[in-house]
């Protein structure tokens, strides 16, 4: 039997939509794999070189409103430091190296507007940073660190409509995730939270500590609202303690065990 | 201009607004403006298709990697819009327009403005639905996903017609 060319063109031409649809569902379950491509990272240089001259004028002229945040965030440090001074005091435990070190750095460039914002940071590999780390301020959680230049990073925000962060609620300690609210401006929803737990409003939450990428008790937000969801669970409004708009220095979080952590987990599996 | 010329410069004239738009204008995260499929609805429907398939892909990317998006997602939606190009031509135009304007762009002076806002609805609800599927399929949230799908079509739509009246109407024919 002789196949029409007609259908077979038409077949050639849904073969190279499928092909070409899979590549695209692979890239976009893979998020961040084409950022990590060498060419990519000169782009970034390049762009990066115009982006740090933009920023340092933005810098200059918004000095007024770094100062009184600086001063906020150092009030928060003192207490925290203070609040740990206590606990080691009391539970007499010597830890030969912190399971968290950090790597200060700038923001130069940051998204807010999209529902797939970024961060680009004015340090890279040779500032001791990698890829899967964790980005954050004393008052949030910032994103992820997803590819990384010689001198720059490029950091996928928490402004991202998959990104979520392990919280717990203050008092109860229970944990759920956290992801961001894209229709209402810096808010969060906590999801996954049992009917049961009693939540107030105005209630802090903070990191949870389950993941390797942020160490634990860093407050994000606070309650707003919480309903009953599929009769079950209570998902939770989460006002965000971090302004996105105003973020100019961030801290990228070394979770100095993740290697062991990592590897454990993969023995088990 | 020499036919290829023309649409390798609307090419990059696009990629260019759509870098500006997405660095410069962020009004409502529920708003994604993209100005760039109008490109890939106005190759001429004479076009051989595979090559129409492989443009789109390749603006996709393009647009994906240069506007920090996340890579695949305006790839997919746009081959999926090239895809489906000659069956909504084929329901909103009758065939005998495209034959007379060989390697011409899309709009023959005979389409008016109904069926021209008719075919940019059609296609771009193809391109939208595709992103959001590709955008929220770890995240699926109904009423806002159908939000940001009714957001982009409508406020798309309008901008490609005002785009098509203004300047590309002049700079194809």
């Amino acid at each position: 039997m002789r196949i029409p060319p007609s259908l077979l063109l038409g077949l050639g031409r849904f073969l190279l939509f499928i092909l070409l649809e899979a590549a695209c569902l692979y890239m976009v379950s893979n998020n961040g794999i084409v950022q990590r491509y060498r060419l990519i990272g000169r782009l970034r240089e390049v762009q990066g070189f115009f982006w740090e001259r933009y920023a340092a004028i933005d810098e200059y002229s918004s000095l007024k409103k770094t100062n009184l945040r600086l001063a906020d965030e150092n009030t928060l440090l003192m207490h925290r430091l203070y609040m740990q001074k206590e606990n080691l005091d009391t539970s007499h435990t010597y830890l030969a190296e912190p399971q968290f070190s950090f790597i200060t750095a700038k923001v130069i460039r940051n998204t807010v507007g999209s529902s797939h914002n970024y961060l680009i940071l004015d340090k890279g590999y040779k500032d001791g940073i990698t890829e899967d780390m964790g980005v954050i301020t004393p008052v949030g959680t910032i994103g992820i660190t997803m590819a990384v230049s010689e001198n720059y990073t490029y950091v996928l925000s928490f402004l991202n409509t998959n990104q979520q962060v392990s919280t717990k609620i203050g008092k109860t300690g229970i944990f759920g995730p956290l992801s961001w609210n894209p229709q209402s401006q810096g808010m969060a929803l906590l999801s996954e939270i049992p009917q049961h737990t009693q939540v107030n409003l105005k209630d802090t939450v903070y990191t949870s500590g389950f993941s390797s990428y942020y160490p634990p008790d860093i407050p994000v937000g606070t309650v707003e609202g919480f309903r009953v969801v599929n009769g079950i669970h209570l998902e939770i409004d989460v006002k965000l303690l971090q302004e996105f708009r105003g973020v100019s220095h961030v801290m990228v979080v070394r979770n100095n065990r993740k290697k062991e952590i990592d590897s454990l987990v993969k023995s088990v599996e | 201009m020499h036919g290829t010329l023309k649409y390798i410069t609307l090419g990059a004239i696009m990629i260019i607004c759509q870098i500006l738009l997405s660095e410069y204008v962020n009004i409502w995260p529920v708003l994604y403006i993209a100005i760039f499929p109008q490109f890939i609805i106005l190759l001429p429907p004479t076009m051989n298709r595979f090559l129409h398939l492989l443009t789109a892909f390749i603006l996709g990317l393009g647009i994906d990697i240069l506007c920090d998006g996340v890579a695949g997602l305006n790839a997919g939606a746009l081959v999926a819009m090239a895809y489906v190009r000659p069956l909504v031509l084929k329901i909103t135009i009758p065939k005998a327009s495209f034959d007379i304007y060989e390697n011409a762009p899309l709009i023959p002076r005979t389409l008016d403005l109904p069926k021209l806002a008719l075919i940019y609805a059609l296609m771009l609800t193809v391109f939208f639905t595709v992103y959001m599927l590709l955008d929220s399929a770890a995240s699926f949230t109904f009423g806002y996903t159908m939000l940001k799908l009714a957001v982009c079509i409508i406020a798309n739509s309008i901008i490609a017609l005002l785009c098509n009246i203004a300047l590309l109407d002049k700079i194809l024919r």
